[in-house]
């Protein structure tokens, strides 16, 4: 069920208004909300319901044992570390059956043709199979891992029901596409949520918001420049190709980040507060910010589970460490050679940045601010020169940045190699002849960005006057700024229904 | 409302009951402002649920009522004006390129649109967004033929930006098959891609970007997610494409949709027809067809490009039966190619596959995980299938529309009717290898060229008579050399003055034997509409109606009858006597003048509609076949409108007058067995006469009589006449034999 959809709205209300229903009794409550999950995830197959319970059943046994592990006869910390390495094994053997299995073979297929053999023997021995893969897959395992490693992380905390966990890992807002949550923030939660009626407002704001993101910003440039440039980019001049690239910056940013804030609106509106997944991303004035601002939970996530594990920046080498996290973390957008380079390409751009700020530290020692004041002496054009020159430094790096990220979305957008270097090689050989683009493009574009430096205001704005508002007149402005969204949406086709089969 | 807390809270704040309540608020609300859509779901829904309907009656009502539904207009338009076409950025080859032919074409036709713009009288017109709505016989009595002309081109214009993103260079798009228009000398022929997903994955990209590579065509890819022609409500295909026949005017379309299809259909009665009915694969056929009829009405061609081998059950096997459907829809229709894919996709069992092995061995998927979708690799061999049918539509041209208006060069055809077989992937299954060609009672005749186009079709059965026709005479076919009706005068004495008409009469067989060249032909005459002249025809559909004459070896003759003269015999006017001139002035002209068999038809649009069948009916016999249309089929409905009673005299007075001359009340005189063949077409937004067309054609079927009537998208306007007018041609042809 995509979230913009008629069904999704329909099936909101009826978790609403049930759920309002249920609330003073804590049982019954948790056992609907349960079902409601149960029932968004078998809305996108039914098939695959048992493999999210395999996951909750899993985490929450491993955890259980984790506690219960002293009565058995041997040495405790050794059997710790044994289950919940079996865990991480069976979660990665479930995500490489269903994600990689089929990259796994091409790739060995494609290294046997290299090294010159014959890859008959290795396709009948791996046969290919049609899996289909099991929407949110990636996003729930993630979920569940970290619930069962904080549990042998801190063994001292007591390990949560089965029905909790389950609830946990499927909760419908975040199954599908995140944002990741912890479940030691949000299974407290669950005890009794918030009736805060501003994170109320924040939450039907964030929908709107979403919604916006989404429907307009995102489904606008992938229509009408993206899609096409990325398909055939030879056909298109270099004005078209730059656009497109910048394009792309905006429409995954408004399109993830807009799934993530109508996800955590739904959640504001049932009383939960979920994690913040992007911060103004195309903000940021050097890679590592970025990461800091970008799918936030996803870099939390691989920062605590796999880049400290690893021995982070202490132990080991840490450009090789921050490579692998980058690496593991660009493969698990997808099964394809393409996201692989583009994680290893983040990583090594990671890398430069940790050492040219090491290089920084060492040769230009941040001045005293003390000394600063204390140099009076300066004169008001050294002062001017002074800022022009830091002003100069902040646009350097920002572009610099944003630029860095946007090029390498191209790796990862581009269906293959071929089409990636045609796209940098008309952007970087400019004035290759080809079509044009639409102007409202650049208006797009230009939102996708205004977003980010004054989204939150404009939000807080929002939603200091709904406050003021009494109730109906709150739900009347967000039903026309709702339509108004909807029909800014590509036409002709309804933004509703959507059948598939 | 049960708030827990002891004091109430302020209306401002949110309890997790009024959370409730605002999300129900807001999104019936959103559900009135959209009510357009919503209700028509809701009444979707109610087709298994009765109350569903109910609601979205509700919907509408409350909507409207409640003055929501002028929000949501309010809105829509806020929204338009904000969205403007514009394009950037392009970059032109360098001139050594071929490329730039088409960038001086574009300001040629932008200089000639704004040219035009300053001579219509600029009233209300302007504003009106879509071309369906533009009546012929305005409120203006001074303006003349060229009004309607000139509007619709005018209408036209703001649709000529919106292919500018797909185009990037400016170029025209030519909104009618014209002369003044179309006839640019350097205009690459053009593609048209349109369909389902399949359009919009893997195929269809592909696709795009192989054709795209070469320089003999500009290629155009219009596809739309999750549409197809189960669920008309949800998109309305036939619309979509009319439209975009008019915005891009193609040469070849090529329509690839199904994928979406095996759903149940829902009919206009608010019917369900299950997806394995036989009343379905009826509808199913039918839309196919309308669509090829839309596609090919302005002399296009249209390969239909077949679904690949699916693998659920029973999705697979539906998918199989509309294929076969699709497949019958173009054997139904001479200019559509059917290419049946299915077995390019299947393994060596000719079963579902997702992978294939490729020559080193390795396995290459050519299937999404949907088993439905292609990938890249699945799309190339669709590609490579499908381009050789492609090429050859593009050698055989656009028949002899577009070779003729460009520059009387002649084009040698290609004859041979296999190369296809040969060309394409030994994959590809053909339809039955039966070469097409009919005879007539005039001797062996070769299809007009476009047959030969799609040579491995079989012979098309609204054709007169067909049977295997040797095509090694063809040869040497070139082009048609004449290219100009032939514009004669008659004296008439009724109407004291010499009245000019136009004749289009079929060209000659170059390499025919004597009995050829006495060929003798049936005659069609067809009759203009109010505030018009003859020269109307030549103006808007001369080419079309030359091609049309070729093709099915047909004369049709256009007389000029006055603006207002309703094809009666005036008791007021002593000049306006039309029907007499037609009848003892025209006729005996025509068929002393020109090779014609005693074989007569007649057709008209509009007020000529209602001439077509006031004519005929009054008298029986005359005429074997009357089609209009657009008609005015019952003039005593319009008592004060388009000065019928300035030849009539007021309607009161003159009752039985006017019903003398109504095609309503004439079908109370004349039984069905004395009655010709009759085929009445309306536009469904013809806001004018559509009423009377039903009707008419009520009384029709009341009454037992034989016709054919078809409504379908369009206006009073020539974008639906050019549509419809070869179908007419077709109809008098195969009962003019």
């Amino acid at each position: 069920m995509n979230f913009v959809t008629l069904e999704f709205a329909v099936f909101l209300l009826f978790v609403l208004a049930l759920g309002w229903l249920l609330k003073d009794r804590p049982l019954f409550y948790t056992w609907f909300l349960l079902l409601c999950n149960l029932v968004f995830y078998a809305s996108a197959g039914l098939f695959f319901v048992p493999l999210l319970l395999t996951v909750a059943v899993l985490n929450w046994g491993t955890a259980r044992l984790l506690v219960c592990s002293p009565v058995l006869p041997f040495k405790r910390v050794d059997l710790r570390k044994l289950l919940i390495a079996v865990d991480i094994v069976l979660h990665v053997l479930l995500l490489g059956f269903f994600k990689y299995y089929e990259f796994i073979v091409l790739g060995m297929e494609s290294l046997a043709n290299t090294l010159g053999l014959t890859p008959g023997a290795l396709s009948l021995a791996l046969p290919m199979t049609d899996i289909l893969f099991p929407v949110g897959l990636s996003f729930y395992t993630f979920q569940g891992l970290s619930y069962a490693i904080d549990q042998y992380r801190t063994p001292d905390t007591a390990p949560q029901s089965l029905k909790k966990v389950l609830l946990f890992v499927s909760f419908f807002p975040t199954v599908m596409a995140g944002p990741i949550m912890r479940a030691n923030r949000f299974l407290p939660q669950l005890e009794r949520p918030c009736c805060d009626s501003r994170a109320v407002h924040e939450g039907f704001a964030l929908i709107l918001s979403g919604l916006f993101k989404k429907v307009v910003v995102a489904s606008y440039l992938s229509e009408h420049i993206v899609r096409d440039v990325f398909q055939s980019p030879e056909f298109y001049s270099s004005w078209t190709v730059l656009a497109a690239v910048y394009g792309y910056s905006i429409q995954i940013f408004c399109d993830f980040s807009g799934y993530s804030d109508m996800a955590i609106g739904v959640g504001r509106l049932m009383g939960y507060k979920l994690p913040e997944n992007f911060r103004s991303p195309y903000l940021a004035l050097n890679l590592q910010d970025f990461w800091r601002r970008w799918h936030i939970t996803l870099s939390l996530w691989l920062r605590d589970y796999l880049y400290i594990p690893l021995g982070g920046s202490r132990k080991g080498n840490r450009t090789l460490n921050l490579i692998i996290t980058m690496g593991l973390g660009g493969l698990w957008h997808g099964s394809h050679a393409r996201f692989l380079v583009w994680g290893l390409l983040h990583g090594l751009g990671l890398a430069a940045v940790h050492g040219f700020q090491i290089l920084k530290i060492r040769f230009l020692p941040v001045s005293d601010p003390s000394s600063d004041s204390a140099d009076s002496a300066e004169t008001p054009l050294q002062t001017l020169v002074r800022r022009l020159l830091h002003g100069l430094g902040i646009g350097c790096s920002w572009l610099l940045t944003f630029h860095f990220v946007s090029f390498l979305w191209v790796f990862f957008r581009a269906e293959d190699m071929e089409r990636s270097l045609e796209i940098l090689r008309r952007v970087f050989w400019f004035g290759q002849p080809g079509e044009g683009f639409m102007l409202m493009v650049i208006p797009a574009i230009l939102v996708g960005l205004l977003i980010q430096i004054g989204g939150r205001r404009l939000f807080v704005a929002f939603v200091d006057t709904q406050e003021r508002l009494s109730w109906p007149v709150q739900a009347v402005v967000l039903a026309l700024l709702g339509g108004m969204i909807l029909k800014m949406g590509p036409d002709g086709v309804m933004p509703f229904i959507y059948f598939q089969f | 409302m049960n708030t827990p807390d002891t004091s109430r809270p302020t209306p401002e704040t949110l309890t997790p009951a009024r959370t409730v309540y605002v999300y129900a608020l807001a999104f019936f609300l959103m559900l009135f402002l959209d009510a357009s859509r919503s209700s028509t779901f809701m009444e979707q829904l109610g087709v298994d649920f009765p109350p569903a309907a109910i609601a979205g009656q509700a919907i509408r009502t409350v909507a409207t009522v409640s003055g929501l539904s002028a929000l949501s207009r309010t809105e829509t338009a806020l929204v338009d004006r904000f969205t403007f076409e514009r394009t950037l950025g392009a970059v032109p080859a360098p001139p050594s390129s071929s490329e730039t032919a088409s960038k001086p074409t574009g300001t040629v036709s932008s200089a000639s649109l704004s040219a035009t713009k300053p001579t219509t009288n600029s009233t209300a017109s302007k504003h009106v967004p879509d071309f369906a709505t533009l009546p012929t016989f305005g409120s203006d009595p001074r303006s003349d033929a060229q009004q309607p002309s000139e509007s619709t081109n005018k209408s036209v214009a703001p649709d000529l930006t919106p292919h500018l993103k797909e185009q990037g260079v400016e170029r025209s798009s030519p909104s009618e098959p014209k002369p003044s228009v179309s006839s640019e000398p350097a205009a690459k022929p053009r593609v048209l891609l349109i369909g389902d997903s399949m359009m919009m994955e893997g195929f269809g990209p592909v696709l795009q970007r192989t054709l795209r590579k070469r320089t003999d065509m500009e290629v155009i890819r219009e596809g739309r997610y999750s549409t197809g022609l189960s669920r008309m409500d949800y998109f309305d295909w036939p619309t979509c494409l009319q439209e975009l026949m008019v915005k891009y005017n193609p040469d070849i379309v090529v329509i690839c949709m199904g994928a979406n299809d095996p759903q149940d259909i829902i009919d206009t009665n608010k019917k369900r027809h299950h997806a394995d009915s036989e009343s379905w694969q009826k509808i199913y056929q039918t839309r196919a067809e309308r669509l090829l009829e839309i596609a090919t009405a302005r002399g296009s061609n249209v390969i239909w490009m077949g679904l690949p081998i699916m693998s659920k059950e029973p999705y697979a096997t539906r998918v199989k039966r509309l294929t076969r459907l699709q497949k019958a829809a173009c054997d139904q229709n001479e200019r559509a190619q059917f290419v049946d894919s299915s077995a390019v996709l299947a393994d060596n069992k000719g079963a579902y596959t997702t992978f294939v092995t490729d020559a080193q061995g390795k396995h290459v998927r050519l299937r999404y995980k949907d088993m439905v979708h292609v990938t890249e690799d699945g799309g190339r061999l669709l590609t490579t299938s499908l381009v050789p049918y492609i090429e050859k539509a593009l050698r055989g041209g656009r028949d002899t529309i577009d070779s003729a208006d460009a520059d009387a060069t002649p084009t040698t055809l290609d004859t041979t009717p296999d190369t296809i077989s040969t060309a394409s992937t030994g994959a590809v299954k053909h339809s039955e290898p039966s070469e097409g060609g009919l005879t007539s009672d005039f001797g062996t005749i070769p299809l007009a060229p476009l047959v030969q186009l799609v040579p491995t079709q079989t012979a098309v059965p609204s054709l007169p008579q067909q049977t295997v026709a040797s095509l090694a005479e063809n040869d040497t076919v070139t082009a048609v050399q004449e290219r100009q009706p032939r514009r004669l005068r008659v004296t008439s004495t009724l109407r004291g003055k010499e009245v000019p008409y136009l004749a289009y009469i079929p060209v000659s067989r170059p390499t025919g034997t004597s009995a050829v060249r006495n060929e003798r032909f049936p005659v069609l005459y067809l009759l203009h509409g109010a505030y018009e002249d003859y020269d109307v025809w030549d103006k808007r559909a001369g080419t079309l109606l030359l091609e049309l004459a070729d093709r099915y070896r047909i004369i049709i003759v256009a007389p000029s009858c006055e603006a207002f003269g309703w094809y009666v015999d005036s008791p007021l006017v002593p000049s306006s006597r039309i029907e007499s001139f037609i009848l003892t002035e025209l006729m005996p002209h025509v068929e002393k003048n020109l090779p014609v068999l005693p074989l007569r038809g007649a057709a008209g649009m509009s007020m000529g509609g209602h001439g077509a069948f006031a004519l005929g009916l009054r008298h029986p016999g005359t005429f074997a076949s009357l089609s209009s249309m657009s008609g005015v089929m019952d003039i005593t409905r319009h008592p004060d409108q388009w000065k019928i009673k300035t030849v009539l005299g007021p309607l009161p007075a003159n009752r039985a007058l006017w019903n003398g001359y109504s095609a309503q009340y004439l079908l109370a005189v004349i039984t069905p067995a004395e009655a010709p063949a009759m085929l009445v077409t309306a536009g469904a937004n013809d806001k004018w006469i559509i009423q009377e067309n039903r009707d008419f054609r009520d009384a029709l079927r009341k009454q037992g009589f034989t016709y054919q009537y078809r409504e379908s998208p369009g206006g009073h306007d020539w974008n639906y006449w050019m549509s419809e007018l070869p179908q007419h041609v077709a109809f008098h042809a195969a009962r003019l034999r």
